[in-house]
């Protein structure tokens, strides 16, 4: 990060400070922040990305077939994410049909995965920041943090909190049933369902999905309106580049989206076109420095440096027509015309609202299946030698790519959401989205920066994902 | 461990374990989470620890940062060569830290190794990709009713790891009268299309999955052979048989 300048004529208070908000904990995987404090606001940010496993370099020379299997343990949290988008990849590699029943299925199972993580999200990982928690429970109790809830509404959240771990567990319930287990489901694969919609798991699909909506009616909506009306100033906080990407989410019996992908860039709407994205290198911990490079042309391998001069991370900076991007549900809402703010609490509510309207398609989907039909069909012979998968899952694009030669992976390519959020400065300095929805934000107790950590969170950050896959 | 039924998540932080450091789920972070750490190293009635994730061992273990601490990186396996030895038990959680698993995999990049092999100790590992909530839960409970389980030559608890997934399968009269499924979806033995029940020890037709709904054979899918130390490597290709049948 750049010295800062101190001038000795200011006081103590007012020279720059530099802050290290590190572990960020209620993340998954490894998060770490740095920023410098001036004045009581954030001048400087960058996030550090603290994973690498080269998961891309791995795949070559395997089976294409294994994608689907072998990308899901990326991550134990959105595994269904990975399944799902390989899938669609490896369905223009090899002639496939699926049926009717087979999207609906997989779109079941993947809208499952959603209301898992966005209840998992809101509760365990981002309302403690704003929620006490009973003395008897040490785990859970951090000091000196600003918390507003009356006695009574943090009673009730804390209720919540626990109900929580229940209707987020029967979302995974309700995969398991044609999925076989998660995370890591075995039965959404490349044509479609393994498991067929027999009326009985059809019913204890329906009656889970009842149980988790009226746990969102009843629940998750109420407590977000509480927390975004006791917190208004954070629709104010963390606004982030005002750039969205969506690809599209949920394939329809007409193949088109039910949530929609475009591109807005400063307020101006575009069409997608996956040949606009690059990835750039300066300040990551990977050889080969310069030219960005679209993701139609092939890759050089790069390789872990992990004390290359001035790095900061294992993330690289992914960019649309040069621009930092946010993805997720408040990019998706936005993008869907919806009316939203860039800030903080526009994300957490961006993310209800999608659990909802999510939970509302699935019930819709539920009724379109034709029980006892067909939902899977074998992938047939080679129609391609490279194809890519671009989805909308949970925390926001995912984006897979491969090439086959001689029936095995001769190149595989992963861009992740939190790749795209958590991203550092690219070749030209301009920050990454949380780097950008970090300045400017007050910091009350340089000590105890709990705001960082606040805006963070508001991405639902999974460091694991971009960071255990970085290309090579 | 958000997905045990019983005892639930609930239940074991109030009664069973006393929880102190958990990056995903603990409230406290920077500091303050550091210290609760730190604290909990010293403390003088002794710890449990345990470890999710392969160790990377490429540069001093650069490749998996835990924290930033007065400028300094703090990797994963410093962290691990300072605390490990002075926990009562180790325990490793998931294939990846029994084994290196996934993240080890061929040619493996990042230079992953178990928690065992890394710290050359003996360690009791609860393998599985995922590891099922019950065996881990269960092996916790075992540590602290009855003590250390026993365990096999891998050092897997034997009540969850006594005997192969094809002993135990559902559909074992299937592949006994060689009546093989012919494509994913179908309901007979799964051994043609890569089935590596035979090789795998687990308890998953018994207990099965997500509150005890479904495993991956009854889902019309074929065993991959999470739980092993070959896995996933000598699992691959996961749609091919593992070795042919001789009649």
């Amino acid at each position: 990060m750049d010295q800062p300048r101190v001038n000795q004529s200011d006081n103590m208070k007012n020279r720059p400070k530099r802050i290290t908000v590190s572990p960020i904990t209620r993340s998954s995987g490894q998060l770490s922040i740095q920023a410098i404090v001036k004045q009581g606001r954030v001048v400087n940010a960058r996030v550090i990305g603290g994973v690498y496993r080269g998961y891309e370099t791995i795949m070559v020379g395997r089976d294409p077939f294994d994608a689907a299997y072998l990308t899901e343990k990326i991550c134990g949290i959105c595994s269904t994410a990975h399944a799902m988008v390989s899938s669609l990849m490896l369905e223009q590699i090899y002639l496939t049909e699926v049926p009717p029943n087979g999207r609906l299925l997989r779109n079941l199972m993947l809208g499952a995965e959603f209301l898992q993580n966005h209840l998992r999200h809101f509760y365990f990982l981002e309302l403690p920041d704003y929620l006490k928690a009973p003395p008897n429970f040490p785990f859970f109790n951090p000091t000196g943090r600003d918390y507003r809830f009356t006695k009574e509404e943090n009673d009730v959240l804390w209720s919540h909190y626990q109900e929580a771990v229940s209707a987020s567990r029967m979302c995974h319930d309700m995969l398991t049933l044609f999925g076989g287990k998660v995370p890591h489901p075995h039965g959404l694969v490349p044509g479609g369902s393994t498991v067929g919609p027999r009326a009985d798991t059809l019913n204890k699909f329906a009656a889970k999905l009842a149980a988790v909506q009226q746990f969102i009616e009843t629940r998750l909506l109420p407590d977000t309106h509480l927390l975004a009306d006791t917190y208004p100033d954070y629709f104010k906080i963390g606004q982030g580049p005002g750039n969205f990407l969506s690809y599209g989410g949920f394939l329809n019996s007409k193949g088109q989206y039910a949530i929609p992908p475009g591109v807005i860039i400063q307020e101006r709407k575009q069409t997608l076109d996956i040949r606009q994205i690059t990835k750039t290198t300066k300040y990551t911990w990977l050889s080969k420095q310069q030219t960005s490079e679209g993701i139609s042309q092939p890759e050089e391998r790069k390789q872990p440096e992990p004390y290359k001069p001035g790095a900061y991370t294992w993330l690289e900076a992914s960019r649309y027509a040069n621009e930092p991007m946010e993805v997720g549900p408040l990019a998706r809402a936005i993008i869907r015309g919806q009316t939203f703010g860039s800030s903080t609490m526009d994300r957490v509510l961006a993310r209800s609202y999608e659990a909802d309207l999510i939970g509302r398609l699935m019930s819709q989907w539920l009724g379109e299946i034709e029980p006892e039909k067909l939902a899977y069909r074998p992938p047939d012979k080679q129609i391609a030698k490279q194809a890519f998968g671009a989805l909308e899952v949970p925390r926001g694009s995912l984006l897979h790519r491969i090439r086959v030669e001689s029936n095995q992976v001769a190149h595989y390519q992963i861009i992740t959401p939190s790749e795209w959020n958590f991203s550092p400065r690219d070749d030209f300095d301009k920050l990454g989205p949380v780097e950008q929805c970090l300045i400017g934000i007050p910091i009350e107790d340089p000590k105890i920066p709990i705001e960082v950590g606040r805006v963070a969170r508001s991405f639902d950050p999974c460091l694991y994902c971009a960071t255990h896959i970085i290309q090579l | 461990m958000l997905n045990a039924v019983g005892p639930n998540l609930n239940q074991i932080l109030q009664g069973l374990i006393d929880l102190r450091f958990q990056n995903t789920l603990m409230w406290a972070e920077d500091n303050e989470a550091w210290t609760i750490l730190d604290r909990t190293v010293e403390d003088p009635n002794g710890f449990l620890l345990i470890i999710e994730g392969a160790i990377s061992t490429l540069s001093q273990g650069k490749l998996c940062i835990v924290a930033v601490k007065d400028n300094t990186i703090i990797t994963g396996s410093q962290l691990i060569i300072r605390i490990a030895p002075r926990a009562r038990y180790v325990m490793a959680v998931g294939t990846c830290a029994c084994f290196g698993g996934p993240t080890a995999a061929k040619p493996n990049p990042s230079k992953s190794v178990g928690v065992g092999e890394f710290l050359q100790r003996t360690v009791i590992n609860v393998s599985g990709c995922p590891a099922h909530p019950d065996w881990i839960i269960g092996t916790l409970a075992h540590l602290l009713l009855f003590g250390e389980p026993e365990v096999d030559q891998y050092g897997r608890p034997i009540i969850f790891y006594g005997e192969t997934v094809h002993r135990r399968c559902t559909r074992r009269s299937f592949f006994d009268q060689r009546i093989f499924a012919k494509k994913l979806g179908d309901p007979e033995c799964m051994f043609e299309l890569g089935c590596k029940g035979p090789l795998t020890h687990a308890d998953c037709p018994e207990r099965q999955w997500n509150s005890y709904l479904n495993w991956p054979v009854k889902a019309n899918t074929p065993c991959i052979g999470c739980t092993e130390s070959t896995y996933p490597d000598g699992m691959e290709p996961f749609f091919k048989p593992p070795f042919p049948l001789d009649d």
